[in-house]
């Protein structure tokens, strides 16, 4: 009986020594709803594949590359929700896996029935496609964290862009899905906030018909109408994908010579290829070599989110998620994003204060916040919900 | 006629002497250098040097003009008296920053887009070994007694202590977010590590590879993500740092001894990298969104001109 305990005790010492030699090894999940597309306006347009995912991986390569030093391993395990799968199921059977850090690239149904599971336990989560407010308040959750911004703060970032420029007469063009919306209604909060006058508001229902009145279509919709920018409220018919259903049929068919904005016809957005300051065609460069196409605004946020882990991970030297959660969320702990500024995580709602970029879909043209807004805690912080509009209550 | 000459001779002897100190800038939209007289401040001339210019040292006998051609993947080598290009050396993918040892033989690179420090021998003209360090390697400090060089990562935010004989990695020190730059001081004792992003200094033990102090800037009217520090350079005869915060405008003035700051200094727009001059009097910056640099008298702590250069003026040397 002694020998045995001995024994045990040796290979209890071996195995603790071992140990600590051993990476410390961390494993992130990137979960993914894979949908079946809806149409588009062109066909043509490619389905980008694996967006999201491709970010990820790049993440966990950047991640390793710190690992290496200081001797810890990151792994991405990717998970598919096909489209006849639940959400919650794929999740739960991850959760019982152990698994505790996720990047989820999934739907707004996805989200609520993943965020109320009853085995959440102490897992942490990065939304790094959903925009929609919702999260950010009623439905917010301490363990939910989006590097991926809200509506609110990308209509924030156009309107600011529309008041410098002095453009403040809007007509609101709007589609008729979920999103659309969304988008709308947290457009005409932006436009209040900052002062600019939507004179009239208008749906695109569909049920034009092309083929026989052509151009005309768009004439007739916006004649008479004073406005001196024809807003849209366009976010494509699929979720998580690029692309607009009725947006570009706008511009240049109009009654009078317009501007116009929104959709994809000047996207308020996380990221774009077009953008190169402040070291992004690093980025980009380095994104195009190791995943042979451009980097979308759901890679950066994927990316992103990624990084937010490892950066947490590696200063704590924890994979504890309390742990990690409470490095996150200091007030110092801070995350290069390329975009000129520091990047952190707001306090009340755990959304990531970012730079917005204005594009058209080959350029950059302006990004928010614009210069001459500001506020007491971050210029950031004039984009999207603030502390005292949060109707967000972490438990 | 004669004494016309004498005139004349005595003309040239002045304006040999005054011109002292020669100032070249690398501009990384230009693909140019701009070479400005010292003395007059005006400028001379600019010089092709190839794409994306940034990092430029002199060589040490200040014969030539060494320049980092980032998007051409080599290094422009370019003459002192000709100011035409002499030749090339290799040096890795996208190198950015680098630093020559002090018997001018070995020039350490940072290769931005590959993740590596390259070491160049001048003489030989070849790469003698690639060292792999952290994502995006950008700053390089060499020890006084040119035993270790300090390489900083921008994403992996790392300082890595690299040991010059071995050429092996002996420590990692985790800074803050987006390290830019480092420089020893010159006793050694200290390393001083820019953190763009994070916003700070700190100032690093290299015997303990510890983070002894972190400064932090607070500049009335700016925000804090504003303020930027990039390019370091010590005083070590005054016993200052001055400190380049971009996007702030500013310089900041420190005291090496308290770690205080003693003073801002308005400058150009996004100012990046900065360099004493050859007899300590002057501080010449690179502001990289107002195309100039600026001129500062140390003693007044103000800049007394500025001086329109190529577009994004990035790297800046200074020959006696």
């Amino acid at each position: 009986m002694k020998k045995f305990l001995k024994l045990i005790l040796i290979l209890f010492f071996l195995f603790s020594f071992f140990d600590l030699n051993a990476a410390q090894e961390i494993k992130i999940v990137h979960l993914t709803r894979v949908i079946e597309r809806e149409p588009t306006i062109y066909s043509i347009n490619p389905q980008i594949k694996n967006n999201g995912i491709l970010g990820s991986r790049m993440g966990i390569k950047d991640n390793n590359t710190t690992g290496k030093f200081t001797n810890q391993k990151f792994e991405l395990v990717e998970k598919n929700i096909m489209p006849n799968e639940s959400a919650k199921d794929v999740f739960e059977e991850l959760r019982k896996k152990k698994y505790n850090f996720f990047i989820l690239n999934v739907s707004t149904q996805d989200l609520d029935s993943i965020i109320s599971s009853d085995i959440l336990g102490d897992a942490l989560i990065i939304n790094a496609s959903l925009k929609d407010n919702d999260f950010r308040n009623i439905k917010c959750h301490k363990q939910l964290l989006h590097t991926a911004p809200s509506y609110m703060m990308v209509t924030d970032a156009l309107m600011q862009f529309l008041k410098k420029k002095n453009w403040t007469k809007l007509l609101l063009i709007s589609g008729t899905n979920d999103r659309d919306k969304q988008f709308k209604n947290s457009l005409k909060i932006s436009a209040k906030k900052f002062g600019l006058n939507i004179t009239n508001e208008k749906v695109w229902n569909f049920t034009h018909d092309f083929r026989r009145t052509a151009d005309l279509e768009v004439v007739k919709f916006t004649q008479g109408e004073k406005y001196e920018v024809l807003v849209l409220a366009d976010e494509g018919n699929t979720f998580g994908d690029s692309g607009n259903s009725f947006g570009d049929y706008l511009p240049y068919r109009t009654w009078k010579p317009t501007i116009v904005v929104g959709g994809e016809i000047l996207k308020p957005t996380s990221w774009h290829y077009s953008h190169e300051q402040w070291g992004g065609n690093q980025m980009q460069s380095r994104f195009l070599k190791y995943s042979n196409r451009l980097m979308t605004n759901i890679d950066f946020n994927s990316w992103l989110g990624i990084r937010v882990f490892g950066e947490s991970i590696t200063r704590t030297k924890s994979t504890d998620p309390k742990i990690v959660l409470d490095q996150i969320l200091k007030e110092n702990f801070t995350v290069a994003a390329y975009k000129g500024k520091a990047v952190s995580f707001r306090s009340w709602n755990r959304q990531l204060r970012q730079p917005i970029l204005l594009v058209t879909p080959r350029a950059l043209v302006s990004v928010s916040p614009q210069t001459g807004f500001v506020h007491p805690r971050t210029e950031l912080d004039t984009l999207g919900i603030d502390e005292f509009d949060t109707k967000c209550k972490l438990n | 006629m004669n004494k016309n000459f004498l005139i004349f001779i005595f003309f040239i002897i002045i304006q040999t002497f005054a011109f002292a100190e020669t100032i070249y800038v690398s501009n990384e939209k230009d693909h140019n250098i701009t070479v400005i007289d010292g003395d007059s401040l005006e400028v001379i001339k600019s010089v092709y040097v190839g794409h994306r210019p940034r990092g430029i040292i002199l060589s040490k006998d200040k014969k030539k003009i060494i320049i980092c051609t980032s998007d051409d993947n080599r290094i422009t080598v370019v003459d002192v008296e000709s100011l035409e290009i002499d030749y090339y050396l290799p040096s890795g993918p996208d190198p950015e920053l680098m630093v020559m040892d002090d018997n001018g033989k070995l020039i350490f690179v940072a290769n931005e887009d590959d993740n590596m420090v390259t070491v160049v021998d001048y003489e030989k003209k070849e790469i003698v070994k690639e060292i792999p360090v952290g994502v995006e390697p950008e700053g390089m400090g060499l020890s006084p007694d040119g035993k270790t060089l300090v390489n900083t990562s921008e994403t992996t935010n790392m300082a890595h202590f690299i040991d010059t004989q071995t050429l092996e990695i002996k420590a990692n020190i985790l800074v803050d977010a987006r390290p830019r730059v480092a420089q020893y001081t010159k006793d050694g004792n200290f390393v001083w590590v820019s953190s763009e992003i994070g916003g700070t200094i700190s100032i690093i033990d290299p015997k303990k590879f510890e983070i002894i102090k972190k400064i932090r800037f607070k500049i009335p009217g700016l925000s804090k993500e504003s303020i930027q520090p990039v390019g370091v350079i010590l005083d070590d005869k005054r016993q200052l740092a001055y400190v380049a915060l971009g996007p702030a405008n500013r310089v900041a003035i420190i005291n090496m001894n308290t770690f205080e700051v003693e003073k801002y200094i308005l400058t150009g727009q996004r100012v990046w990298n900065l360099i004493i001059n050859s007899d300590g009097t002057r501080l010449y910056t690179t502001n990289g969104v107002s195309n100039d640099i600026s001129v500062i008298d140390i003693e007044k702590r103000k800049v007394i001109k500025s001086i329109p250069v190529g577009r994004y003026p990035w790297g800046i040397v200074v020959k006696e």
